[in-house]
């Protein structure tokens, strides 16, 4: 047999056991390289990288066309999207992102039965619950804010006056990350709880599609109907919307999307909402995992 | 998340479970069980639904017991689940391991989330899958393992953390015989060598028999008898006296001799008669009366208990 020679003696650990704190970190940091293919194979790398380049990118090219724009004196500069536009240019790849990685995060240990294996170690089943709920939180959370980032080096550095800049980036500090955080922990969790129900990674992918772009498309035509009354606020349905509300009450402006815009039902209902939605969908990913079997 | 770590008592008993109770909602999986083991490598036998993995998943902490109480190392799993498992190694009976992934990779992960550091789990890992025989294999995919492979990587993944006590359930599930082998000379070494306390859950008797030293019956979730594996296995007290021909001219003379002698062995061998021993030294008595006949003596043997009359006789001990 293979292990011939295998013998050269047992060691001990007599070193620490950090206990369940240290087991969810170590959870939470292994999802997170996984959510983004790293220990994986390249093929596993190409549709996270795509998700996190693609929304800079397209930050990149805005503040070249800014500086290009500005350099040949075009007044309305105002109207290139910044800070608060952007989710709704890239919101596409947070939605993709999730769908690809949520069911990859939880189906394998699902359909192979290693949940066996998490639960009967320093964790519970709630912990397991949370760190994968962290870990793509925080992947979707790179994926937005990275343009940001871009664009707000962008600004500071495009501009002569360096002091006035930072300070006016300073003031939307708070809204970007108030934007950003809801915008991923809702993706996530709505993601997630829908991934906790099938080990199968092609059903949970195309259920989490449809739960983000169906209700759209219904709101949208509704909306489009111009019936009146109560029957704008199905826009409430539209997860997108939701987020896109939230991102416009934190900047204080507008909608951007279409159909928000004309539904009417303010910004900060639609925050409220968007809260809700991300709150009922990680307690029932918690509760979830309380009953799967392991 | 306490602030003290809580770590087992150094005096403590491996196992104590005291009238432990487990009801499901159709079925009483564990029924009033009082057990304290010590250190060693412990069968757990019993028929299938006897009790066996639901008393793992209570040792484990992932299931709390109905009534009753449980103590792993002096630690309460029910109140300390884990930290319990921080010291506690457990070997499901069904495969459970990715196969997309090697073995050191998910054994080093799921050391640490047994509370190792990660450079004590990288290190760990290596050592351990050295031990299991996987050394050379250790950065190919599981799901190019053969079955025995995949069992002992599942082995390696309930040693990583060096636990005190290591939970293994039917360990030797879908393995050929020298995969089988295999898997109980790696369990003997555990629990000898390496000096951790296994619990060894199986309905086979062969192989508890070959590998445990106390042992634990249980049937329909009651205690049916503990004690080391030498009571189990010793001497009857009954020699068995087997003949050719001629065993009833043998019962008679034996019988007019004084001795305690029954011509229907529980081997129902028709050519075989017991004679009980009852502190004298029949031996050179049968001897020459066999000889005096002038039969063809095959054999006088002390009979020994074998595992198997455990669940065949009514234990004498519980009496029922």
């Amino acid at each position: 047999m293979t292990g011939s020679i295998y013998d050269l003696g047992y060691r001990r650990y007599e070193g620490p056991r950090l206990g369940r704190r240290h087991a969810v970190s170590a959870l939470f940091r292994h999802s997170l390289r996984s959510v983004f293919g790293i220990g994986r194979s390249g093929r596993a790398k190409v549709l996270p990288f795509i998700c996190l380049g693609l929304p800079a990118l397209i930050a990149a090219i805005l503040l070249g066309v800014r500086a290009l724009a500005g350099r040949a004196g075009v007044e309305n500069l105002q109207l290139i999207p910044g800070h608060e536009g952007i989710f709704q240019l890239v919101a596409v790849f947070p939605t993709l992102f999730v769908a690809a990685q949520a069911p990859e995060l939880l189906g394998r240990d699902q359909r192979y039965r290693t949940l066996t294996l998490y639960f009967s170690r320093a964790l519970h089943r709630t912990d397991y619950a949370i760190g994968k709920l962290l870990a793509l939180t925080v992947g979707v959370g790179a994926i937005i804010l990275l343009p940001q980032v871009i664009t707000a080096a962008g600004n500071i550095l495009l501009t002569a006056d360096f002091g006035k800049a930072i300070g006016a980036e300073a003031g939307t500090l708070p809204a970007i990350v108030g934007s950003s955080a809801i915008i991923a922990v809702v993706s996530a969790a709505v993601a997630l709880a829908i991934a906790s129900l099938t080990p199968r990674r092609a059903y949970a992918t195309a259920a989490i599609f449809g739960v983000f772009i169906i209700p759209g498309i219904v709101a949208a035509v509704i909306i489009g109907l111009d019936l009146g009354g109560p029957s704008d606020w199905i826009i409430l349905i539209d997860i997108g919307s939701l987020l896109d509300g939230a991102n416009a009450w934190f900047f204080g402006v507008p909608a951007s999307g279409q159909a928000v815009f004309a539904s009417g039902v303010p910004t900060g209902v639609m925050t409220a909402a968007a809260i809700v939605v991300g709150a009922v969908a990680s307690a029932f990913l918690v509760a979830r995992y309380q009953r799967i079997a392991a | 998340m306490t602030a003290q770590p809580i770590e087992p008592g150094p005096d403590a008993p491996v196992v104590r479970v005291d009238a432990l109770t487990k009801r499901f909602e159709t079925v009483t999986a564990l029924d009033d069980l009082s057990l304290e083991l010590g250190r060693g490598i412990i069968g757990l036998v019993g028929a299938n639904g006897a009790g066996k993995s639901t008393l793992i998943k209570i040792l484990l902490g992932l299931l709390p017991p109905t009534s009753g109480s449980v103590a792993v190392l002096g630690i309460d799993p029910v109140v300390h689940g884990t930290a319990v498992r921080q010291y506690v190694g457990y070997m499901p009976e069904h495969n459970v391991m990715p196969p997309d992934i090697s073995a050191t990779e998910l054994v080093a992960h799921l050391a640490q989330l047994s509370g190792l550091p990660s450079t004590a789990a990288r290190e760990r890992t290596s050592d351990v899958l050295r031990h299991v025989g996987l050394y050379e294999e250790r950065y190919r995919p599981i799901g190019g393992y053969s079955t025995g492979m995949r069992q002992r990587a599942q082995l390696a993944q309930a040693l990583v953390h060096d636990p005190r006590l290591l939970l293994l359930d039917e360990p030797t599930n879908g393995l050929d015989p020298s995969g089988r082998d295999e898997m109980l000379e790696l369990i003997l070494r555990t629990g000898q060598d390496f000096g951790i306390t296994v619990i060894l859950a199986s309905h086979l008797l062969g192989e508890i028999e070959q590998v445990c030293d106390f042992l634990v019956a249980i049937d329909a979730g009651r205690l049916l008898r503990a004690d080391a594996m030498t009571e189990f296995t010793h001497e009857t007290g009954v020699l068995t006296v087997e003949v050719e021909n001629g065993r009833d001219a043998l019962v008679a003379a034996l019988t007019s001799l004084g001795l305690r002698v029954a011509a229907a062995p529980a081997d129902g061998d028709a050519r075989a008669l017991q004679v009980a021993l009852d502190g004298i030294d029949p031996y050179d008595l049968i001897r020459d009366t066999v000889a005096d006949l002038g039969l063809p003596l095959i054999r006088i043997e002390n009979r020994r208990h074998s595992l198997e009359d455990l669940f065949r006789d009514p234990p004498p001990a519980t009496g029922r």
